[in-house]
Parts: structure tokens; C-alpha cells; sequence
């Protein structure tokens, strides 16, 4: 019952239909048997962690799918118990530095070692075993969300321990990132699928479950999965999920452009409205009132920094990209967008930038 | 002549040289002759008495007690309809701050209105109804051999059969252990029954202090029993909201009510105020008025005019004033009344320095301010002003680990709105408690069901943020338009649609149960998936449970490459699943494994619940905040 997400996830460097000279080099860094450290960069729903995966099947064959969940636990040093998941294979492991807050440094240290200290040892001594690795992949998610104090004790890890351990991070830009780390790691950039890569990808899975369209011709249905792409910022998962959902809507799907509703993401409508009533009404009391749309969002585990961008993007729009207005909005904007990062209750900061906002379009 | 008052063994002496003589010779006890004797040689001749003006002060009547009439009034209907029976209410909680005659008034009113009810027994054996059986009092020595938790309910029991000829009032001062929550349900359980029975009842009256417990219980519950003692936190939602019951809030006595009892006792013991001047008594009666503590002021005025000749001084000694949560914040939204008749900057630095000297808590205070600053003139000034307290208040959030950073807050937030442009008349809007908490609270319910979600379905390789803006949206649509009409919940979303959140205008609430027990359609629905998605799954299931329970190591069927059958993928995650469950378990039954798998499941939900009710965050803020409305 998985989702057509999960379902037509390439499994292996072949089967990747789209940025095929960066599949070729993935290919050939596998078939050398060894690799540097990779940072792996690109926006969400490109496809990172899809290439990683391919490269590693490549590298140790169907063993790395045998995923397993171990949850661990870590106590810090105020004796607070911090769990997080650690999904691991034979060859490689997988973690999620978030889960951990602000102990990454210590949690992480502590479980490269563990990692490190262990020589791995294959036990497929057959010849087509690739004996040659005898080092462990560690894929680090997120990794721009690591503290700097984090990746500052990182790089000596990756120095150290070399020998037996291969880290591959995975983030959406390389700005969190510390030099020393950039420059220690091979940088992977894995841009966004273009609309016609999207919309062959949707029209192969259109194919292999048999839908409908109304008219079904070719043009029509091109036509309908850009829209789709356009509408997803190009991203490949959320294409995806919004392709499905448009497809259990009805039995045949009408792509007449009248009727045609694309299914808009809940949290972005709320952002949407409340772009639009900030435009609407500028008052103080309207700032204490979005200031429960901001609580509402915030609490629904949204990232401040994802409200704050899609709001100055829903902003800008609704003042049909005005020079002046434009400029001092994203001005302000990325003024809190580092408070934000800086400080610790996301709520000051963007209240302070409704209100700012408010001043701005007032003039 | 020696007078000894039975309830509290206070020995009061007349002061004519008679007495001594008596004493001498007819008491036994060596203690009280040696005391007697060492006050003869410390003491003029003029005064000698050693009980306390408390105790002989103490109110008779009701017109006597200190505290404003109308309070008076209220409670003394209320009183009078239940022990008339004219009305349902069963129980009566009296709270407020300490010595604010909230006891006092309770007996006195007992006494009156016991009588008034039936004199005869009064008049009929006097001499064994003394009026201090008119009220019943609960005290945890009172019943002897049983066990301490059953202790409260006996009581009650006990109490339920004071009606009628014996009638009484139950007055619960002093607190069983409530300190330890199966007490403390237990205490409520008591309270719950006492409010269920339908006979006659005589009248249940609970005198609360509130306190607040700071210091050492920084990292307890937020707003838990055991950091504030309230009526919210003592007596919880479920009995609150009971009709029987009635909760009468007292505040600390007005100045003029403490004012003229004061003068009373001053009046009538006018030997020992004689040598003290009128302007330093008046001053120090300032002093002690403003504590609004009638006891303590009592206390102290006692203690101050029997040592004024050795010490003529008018130092303070009397407690502190307290400056509470509300009051704080209305001081720097409003600025303080207490220094009008100085020049705006200089009220504004005052006030300001009033509040940190009394709150240390600058983290909930910016809150509060963030929360609070709209309703200045119900929100009627410029978009400038909001946009300065905003600004400085996100820079002050920047620099909580300053000390300072208080500095910066209070004194801006201060200063735009004493230039905020005001049109037309003053009117403004009711203080709130930030909503942070609430917010917070939601938060960590949903990260807990995101979480729960991603590993029952085995999506471990998605980030929590595609898994809440994308997935939490998409895939609930999806899998009920798989599942069809037999799905029952209408339409939902990962972690529940969004709420909005607003303030409330009193302290919160806190509730030990509802976090566990609140099943909204959400649940539900998310409950319902789960069992789908195992159903649809079922036969696959146990063939790899087979492979499993014979082989130490997790091992997947891999057909995953050709989709032939849609139920291939689920193989490999449930397989997932299983070695995650068996990971968290160790115990591995072949057939029991769909219900293990919840059990991993739950387990993880369980504890993702205790990180929630523990944040230090949180609990930093809040202890160290005063609470009062």
C-alpha cells in the first residue's frame, strides 16, 4: 500500500531518469570501490538521497536496503535522557542531527567513534565481494542544522578517522556549512528536475497505473504535469503526493483548465491568507491577531524560516513585485530571518517582522 | 489570679501584686512560676500580659473582622444558604494570600449563623457547646490508626453525620499530603464523593492559601501542585467545574479596612502607644497597611510598640510586599500608580525598576509583554510604536543569555508606549497570559504523532519537515481514498488540523490527565489508519515473522524490484518495522507480532509524552515567576 512516492523511488543508479551526467560520475565513484567524503547539496524533492542510495548499491549491492531502526539513547550531562533513530544497514548508518539539539557535538563524536573503532569486516568472501571497502558510510541529513561547534569537531573526525569511515552529508545548501568542511568534502550539487524531466517521470507512472484523461492527448497531459510542477516549486516528492492525490480524486482525470483544481498545501493557505490580510488591514490589533496565525503555524511544528520565506514571497506577489516595496521587504526579511537563527522564541521575531511588514506597505 | 485558656495553653496574668502571691503558692509546674518571675523583674509594673494582641484581638463577631463588607456579605450568604440548605452548593473554597482574614471569617460566620439556626442548643447546654463546635476541623492528627491516605476520607466520612442537631461546619484548613499525586487523587476522589451524595450535607468550607514555591523546583511540572499551590492546581478542572461548587477569591485587605482595625487596638491599648510619637506611629502603620497581611501587620505592630523605648526606631520589619505576575506586567504596559506625582521619565525608570526588582523572570516577562502590548488603548496607535516594541523585544530575545537584556525590554517597551499617539479617550483591553506555553504544549503533541506516524509506517528516511508540510497533508488524502468508503473519519491531517491559539486571561489551568486521555477525531482517524494499513498487510506480515523468529538477524524478503504486487514494498517496511519493534522489545513471538508492533509503537509515544511534560525551558520560566490574578 506504499505511496507512488515510495513505490517508483529508483533503487539503483540505472533507473535515474533525469541529470544523467551527474549519475554517470556517481557511477564511476562507485566503480573506483572508494570515494572521499560528499556533501551532497541541492533543493528538497531533487533527488539527493535517491543518488546516495543508488551510489551505494552500487557500491555493496542489495545488502544496504536491509535497514534497520535503532533507537539510541544519550545521556547529556544536565541528566536529560535524548533519544534518536539511527537507521543503519551493514555497510552504512544513518542519522538525523535535529533529534539531538544542542548535544549534536558530543552525540555525534561519540557515535563516529563507536563507528570508527570498529573495523568493518566482510563476511562475504566470495570474488565478486568487493573487499576493498573496508570503511563504513555515515550519511549525516540535514547537515546545515548542525551547530557549528558540531561541525567544527566534524572535521577532525573526518580527518581521524578517514580510514574507516566515509561521511556523506546531505543538505539543501551549503551555507550552513563551515569552510574547513567544504573543503574536505567533494561537493555534489543536485539541482532541481527541470519540467520536462518532471513530466516525463509522470508520465511513465501515468502509464504503469493506467489513468485516465480527458482528452487524453498528449498535449494536454504535458500541459497538466508541468502545471503540476510548477505548482510543486519543483519538487519531486511533493509532485508526486499532489499527483496522486489529483489521481484518487476522480476516475478520469479532466484536464480541462477551468475545472481543474490542483489541491493547495493546508499551512500555505493559512500563510497565503494571512499575507493577504496583512496587505488588507494594517493596525496594530491586526498584528495581535495574526499573531494567533502565527502560533497556529508555529505550533503545527511548521519552521519559522518556512513561514517567514513563504511569506515575504506571498507578500511580494500580492504587490504585483513593486521595485521599492520588494526590496525593503526581503531587506527586512532576511534581517529576521537571522534573528531567528540567532534567537530562541521564533515568535518575537516574527511578529516583529508582521509589524515591520505592516510599516512597510503603509507608506 | 491566673487564667488558663484550655484551647491554647496561654497563660494570661491580671496584673495586680496579688496574683503573684497566688501563683506562688498554688501552681505546681516550676516553669510557669520561673517565667512568671523573670517578667516580674524584665517588666514595669504596668504591663505584663503574654498573650498576643492576635489572640486577644480576635474577631467575636462578623461586623469585627477585618475585611471589606462586601466580601463579608457574600460569603456570609452563601454560608447562610448552605448550612439553610436554600441552595446545592456543597462546597465552599475560600483563597487567597496569607492573612486575609479568610479563616477567621469562616469561624466567626460558623458561630453566628450555627446559633441563629438553632439557639436551643445553645441555650441548652451551654456549657458543653462552646462555640468552637460550631465549626469542625480537619487535622491530619485528628483520627488516629489509620492510614495517611485514608486519613482525608474517614474524616469526610466522619463529617457527612454533622447535620441537624449536631450540625456543623467542616472547615478544611490544613492539607492532607497533597504532594504526591495518588494522594492528592485521592484527596480529590474524597472531595468528588462528598459533592456526589444526595443527602444533607453540612457545609464543607475549604481556606486555601495560595503559595508559590520558588528556588529548589526549578525543573517540576509546569505549573504542577508542587511550585504553586492554587485552587486550579490543588482541586483540578473536574471539581472546579461542578456546580456545588463555589470559589470565593480574597485579595489582600484594603488599606482602609486594616487601617481602622489598627487604630482599634491602638485605641485600646493606648498605655503602650502613649510614649510613642503620633508621626512614627502613623508611618509605621503606613508600612505595615501596605503589606495587606493583617495578621503579620498585627504581629509586627505589637512587636514594634513594645520595643519602641528601647529602640525608637522605625525600621521595617514587616514582610515584603509582593508584586505579582499581572500586576508586573500591567506596571510596564501601563506604568506604576505609584509615583503620579512625578514627571513621566522619571515614572517610567521607577516602574520599571519596581518590576525587576521584584521578577526575575525576564523570559516570561517579555512574553507576557509581547502578548500584552495590543491592548494599550485597545490597540489604537500607530503601526511605529508596535513595530519599535516588536523590534526590541526580537533583540531582546537575541540577547536573553545577557543579564541586562531585561534592561532592554522593559525600558523600551516602556518608553514607545509612553510616546505611543493615542486618539480620543483611554480605554484598554484585559491583561493575558502568554499563549507560549499552550502553543508549546500543542507542539510537542504533534511532533510526538508525526513521529509516531513515521515509524509505524516506516518512512525513516524522510526528514520530520517533508513528513509535516508534505506527507501530513498528502498522504492521510491518499490512504483514505484507497481505503474508501470504509474509512470512517471525514478528513483529517498528520498531527491534527490547525487550531488557532489564543491567551487566556488567568493563569492556565494545568491538567495531569487530559494529555493521555483526549482522544479527538484526529486520533481517531490516525488509530483507524494503522489498523487498515495491518489488516491490508496481515498474511505478509506473519510469513516474515516466520523468517524472522528462526534467524537472529533481521532479513528481508528481497522482491522489491518488480511491482508486480503492490504488497511487495510493504514487505520490506514491515520487515522494518519488525526489526525496529524487536530492537525496542527483545521478545519475539511469531504470532503476537502485530501487536507488537504497537507495543513499540506505544512505547515510543509514551516516552515522546514525558519529554513533553518536563521542558527545563519552560520550567526555568515559570518557576521563577510569581502567579496571581
Amino acid at each position: 500500500m506504499s505511496l507512488w512516492v515510495d513505490k517508483y523511488r529508483p533503487k539503483k543508479l540505472d533507473q535515474l531518469s533525469y541529470h544523467n551526467g551527474l549519475t554517470e560520475n556517481l557511477k564511476a565513484l562507485a566503480s573506483t570501490g572508494d570515494f572521499p567524503h560528499l556533501l551532497v547539496y541541492g533543493p528538497p524533492g531533487s533527488g539527493k538521497k535517491t543518488r546516495i542510495y543508488g551510489t551505494l548499491y552500487e557500491l555493496y549491492g542489495p545488502q544496504v536496503e536491509k535497514l534497520k531502526i535503532d533507537v539510541n539513547t544519550f545521556t547529556t550531562t544536565s541528566n536529560r535522557k535524548l533519544e534518536f533513530n539511527v537507521l543503519s544497514s551493514a555497510h552504512h548508518l544513518e542519522i538525523t542531527p535535529s533529534d539531538m539539539g544542542n548535544n549534536d557535538r558530543v552525540v555525534i563524536q561519540d557515535l563516529l567513534k563507536d563507528v570508527a573503532s570498529v573495523e568493518q569486516v566482510d563476511f562475504s568472501n566470495s570474488a565478486k565481494s568487493k573487499s576493498k571497502h573496508r570503511f563504513k558510510v555515515v550519511i549525516i541529513n540535514e547537515a546545515d542544522s548542525l551547530s557549528k561547534d558540531a561541525q567544527a569537531a566534524l572535521r577532525r573526525t573526518m580527518e581521524k578517522y578517514s580510514a574507516n569511515i566515509r561521511l556523506i552529508l546531505v543538505s539543501n545548501t551549503t551555507s550552513g556549512i563551515i569552510a574547513p568542511i567544504k573543503s574536505r568534502t567533494l561537493l555534489v550539487r543536485v539541482p532541481a528536475p527541470s519540467e520536462t524531466d518532471i513530466a516525463d517521470i509522470l508520465s511513465g507512472i501515468a502509464k504503469k497505473e493506467g489513468l485516465k484523461f480527458k482528452p487524453d492527448t498528449d498535449n494536454a497531459k504535458q500541459e497538466l504535469f508541468r502545471n503540476i510542477a510548477l505548482h510543486s516549486e519543483k519538487n519531486l516528492r511533493r509532485t508526486l503526493l499532489c499527483f496522486e492525490t489529483l489521481s484518487m480524486q476522480s476516475e478520469t482525470i479532466n484536464i480541462d483548465k477551468n475545472t481543474l483544481s490542483l489541491v493547495s498545501i493546508d499551512w500555505e493557505v493559512i500563510i497565503a491568507n494571512l499575507a493577504k490580510s496583512i496587505v488588507a488591514n494594517k493596525s496594530v490589533a491586526n498584528i495581535a491577531k495574526s499573531r494567533v496565525v502565527l502560533y497556529e503555524l508555529l505550533s503545527h511544528c511548521i519552521p519559522a524560516r518556512t513561514i517567514l520565506k513563504r511569506l515575504l514571497f506571498d507578500l511580494i506577489s500580492l504587490n504585483n513585485y513593486n521595485d521599492n516595496i520588494t526590496q525593503e521587504l526581503t531587506e527586512y526579511a532576511a534581517l529576521f530571518d537571522e534573528r531567528l537563527s540567532l534567537g530562541q522564541k521564533s515568535i518575537f521575531h516574527l511578529e516583529g517582522f508582521v509589524a515591520r511588514a505592516m510599516l512597510i506597505l503603509d507608506k | 489570679m491566673l487564667n488558663r485558656n484550655n484551647d491554647d495553653d496561654i497563660v494570661t496574668i491580671s496584673s495586680s501584686d496579688e496574683s503573684n502571691e497566688l501563683i506562688s503558692s498554688d501552681i505546681e509546674n516550676s516553669e510557669d512560676v520561673i517565667r512568671v518571675k523573670r517578667l516580674k523583674v524584665e517588666q514595669d509594673s504596668e504591663i505584663k500580659p503574654s498573650q498576643q494582641w492576635i489572640q486577644t484581638y480576635q474577631p467575636n463577631s462578623a461586623k469585627d473582622v477585618c475585611i471589606n463588607p462586601q466580601k463579608l456579605k457574600e460569603v456570609r450568604n452563601i454560608l447562610d444558604h448552605m448550612i439553610n440548605g436554600a441552595t446545592d452548593t456543597k462546597l465552599l473554597i475560600l483563597s487567597g494570600p496569607a492573612g486575609c482574614s479568610k479563616s477567621t471569617l469562616v469561624k466567626v460566620l460558623a458561630n453566628e449563623l450555627i446559633q441563629r439556626k438553632s439557639p436551643a442548643r445553645f441555650m441548652f447546654g451551654a456549657s458543653t457547646y462552646e462555640k468552637g463546635n460550631s465549626y469542625t476541623e480537619y487535622s491530619e492528627q485528628s483520627i488516629e490508626g489509620t492510614g495517611q491516605s485514608n486519613h482525608f476520607s474517614e474524616f469526610l466520612m466522619d463529617s457527612k453525620y454533622r447535620t441537624g442537631s449536631n450540625l456543623s461546619l467542616i472547615l478544611i484548613e490544613e492539607l492532607p499530603n497533597i504532594y504526591n499525586l495518588s494522594t492528592l487523587l485521592n484527596f480529590r476522589q474524597s472531595l468528588m464523593e462528598w459533592l456526589c451524595t444526595s443527602e444533607t450535607l453540612p457545609p464543607l468550607v475549604v481556606c486555601l492559601t495560595e503559595v508559590e514555591l520558588q528556588g529548589e523546583n526549578k525543573y517540576k511540572d509546569y505549573f504542577s501542585i508542587e511550585n504553586s499551590l492554587t485552587v486550579e492546581t490543588l482541586f483540578g478542572k473536574d471539581i472546579l467545574n461542578r456546580h456545588q461548587v463555589k470559589v470565593v477569591r480574597f485579595k489582600p485587605l484594603a488599606s482602609t479596612f486594616m487601617k481602622k482595625t489598627l487604630n482599634n487596638i491602638i485605641n485600646r491599648e493606648r498605655k503602650i502607644f502613649a510614649p510613642i510619637p503620633k508621626k512614627s506611629v502613623q508611618e509605621y502603620l503606613e508600612g505595615i497597611i501596605s503589606t495587606g497581611d493583617i495578621r503579620s501587620a498585627i504581629c509586627n505592630l505589637e512587636i514594634w510598640a513594645r520595643q519602641y523605648k528601647y529602640t525608637k526606631s522605625t525600621d521595617e520589619m514587616y514582610r515584603e510586599v509582593r508584586l505579582d505576575f499581572f500586576h508586573a506586567i500591567g506596571k510596564i504596559i501601563f506604568s506604576s500608580s505609584n509615583f503620579e506625582t512625578k514627571d513621566t521619565n522619571e515614572i517610567d525608570c521607577l516602574s520599571v525598576k519596581e518590576v525587576q526588582d521584584h521578577n526575575d523572570n525576564i523570559p516570561l516577562i517579555s512574553l507576557s509583554l509581547l502578548e500584552n502590548y495590543p491592548i494599550y488603548n485597545d490597540s489604537s496607535y500607530e503601526i511605529r510604536t508596535a513595530v519599535n516594541i516588536t523590534d526590541y523585544l526580537s533583540i531582546g530575545d537575541l540577547l536573553t543569555p545577557v543579564d541586562s537584556h531585561g534592561d532592554i525590554v522593559l525600558r523600551s517597551t516602556r518608553h514607545y508606549l509612553r510616546r505611543a499617539n493615542c486618539q480620543g479617550k483611554r480605554r484598554h483591553g484585559t491583561l493575558k497570559f502568554p499563549r507560549h506555553f499552550k502553543a508549546m504544549r500543542e507542539y510537542r503533541k504533534i511532533e510526538s504523532q508525526i513521529k509516531l506516524f513515521m515509524q509505524r509506517t516506516g518512512n525513516f528516511q524522510l526528514s520530520f519537515n517533508d513528513l509535516n508540510l508534505l506527507y501530513g497533508y498528502y498522504a492521510p488524502q491518499i490512504y483514505m481514498k484507497r481505503f474508501g468508503n470504509s474509512f470512517r473519519a471525514k478528513s483529517w491531517r498528520l498531527g491534527g488540523s490547525f487550531k488557532e491559539i489564543y491567551p487566556e486571561t488567568g493563569i492556565p489551568i494545568p491538567d495531569e490527565q487530559e494529555d493521555n486521555s483526549s482522544l479527538d477525531d484526529n486520533d481517531s482517524a490516525f488509530r483507524e489508519l494503522f489498523e487498515k494499513l495491518s489488516t491490508n498487510n496481515c498474511i505478509s506480515t506473519s510469513e516474515v515473522s516466520d523468517d524472522e523468529s528462526s534467524l537472529s538477524d533481521p532479513i528481508e524478503s528481497e522482491d522489491s524490484d518488480d511491482d508486480v504486487f503492490n504488497d511487495s514494498i510493504d514487505n520490506s517496511r514491515i520487515g522494518k518495522l519488525v526489526a525496529f519493534s524487536r530492537s525496542q522489545t527483545h521478545e519475539a513471538k511469531g504470532t503476537e507480532r502485530g501487536s507488537e508492533i504497537s507495543i513499540g509503537g506505544k512505547e515510543a509515544s509514551d516516552t515522546e509524552e514525558d519529554v513533553f511534560s518536563s521542558d527545563p525551558e519552560l520550567n526555568d520560566i515559570i518557576s521563577s515567576g510569581r502567579y496571581k490574578i
